[in-house]
């Protein structure tokens, strides 16, 4: 599926690495594409499903919150199957400003919470650049 | 008993679709497909449009709700706002796509939630 401008130079066999503009109206493929590739990495059901939704959180957090006041911003999408330490990471990364949640979210502000539920390893990097989303989840070791 | 289905076709991706029928005093809004950041939107006004008329009951149906992100559960926190004292507000949820998500971020505390719609129509 041609869900964005795929980056092969950085991107082992394997690997999911896919950049586009961040706006609502991209994530839905992305949404696929990683399900895809969580199947294909071997991931168990209820483990894919909590990727995929915590991915999805963490890309609509960039698209509502990142790039406010600027024309167009990017997000980095990657997916990565690290064997060494036995887990599947996606990071989530885009060049915008880091919004801190409000002390009083209102009605919103349920993303992160999810995140840090469906995940036992949430990093969130902000930088001068940007931030980044770092979540794993363990592969299944092999009999 | 009257139905009116917003947005039959053109199919958005993800199936999305909202249904609104109409009990007398009991009001359903069945709920398919994707509810995300691109489709809660519509989610949110058709069900501010049922509350406007302050129905006794107000059942959203999540059955047939494949992804529901936290944009989905903005809604219904506002929905269960706008219900006030005139109207009970109930959800029909089961399963990891819907329920998981609720319970994880506290939803499932917050209003009455039932397996199947059955339940939540026969709850006095």
């Amino acid at each position: 599926m041609n869900v964005g401008h795929t980056r092969p130079e950085d991107a082992q066999e394997g690997d999911l690495h896919v950049r586009v503009p961040a706006v609502a109206g991209r994530l839905t493929g992305l949404r696929h594409a990683l399900a895809e590739w969580s199947e294909r990495a071997g991931l168990p059901p209820d483990d894919s499903e909590a990727l995929i939704l915590a991915s999805y959180e963490a890309m609509a957090n960039t698209v509502e919150h990142a790039y406010i006041g600027q024309l167009q911003g990017v997000l980095d999408l990657r997916a990565v199957r690290d064997l060494a330490r036995g887990c599947v990471t996606v990071t989530v990364t885009d060049y915008g400003r880091w919004k801190p949640p409000p002390a009083d979210p209102g009605t919103r502000g349920r993303g992160l919470p999810l995140i840090r539920g469906l995940t036992a390893t949430a990093a969130i990097t902000p930088s001068t650049t940007g931030t980044t989303v770092a979540m794993s989840w363990p592969l299944p070791t092999k009999p | 008993m009257s139905s009116v289905s917003f947005r039959a076709d053109p199919p958005t991706p993800g199936g999305f679709s909202v249904r609104v029928d109409n009990h007398g005093e009991t009001v359903v809004v069945s709920v398919a497909g994707d509810v995300d950041l691109a489709t809660a939107p519509e989610l949110g006004e058709s069900i501010s449009t049922v509350l406007e008329r302050r129905p006794g009951l107000l059942v959203v149906d999540l059955s047939e709700v494949s992804f529901l992100a936290s944009a989905g559960m903005s809604v219904l926190i506002a929905a269960d706002q706008q219900s006030g004292e005139h109207t009970r507000f109930r959800v029909v949820a089961a399963g990891n796509a819907t329920f998981r998500p609720m319970e994880l971020t506290g939803l499932t505390e917050m209003f009455s939630i039932y397996p199947t719609r059955d339940q939540a129509l026969r709850q006095d």
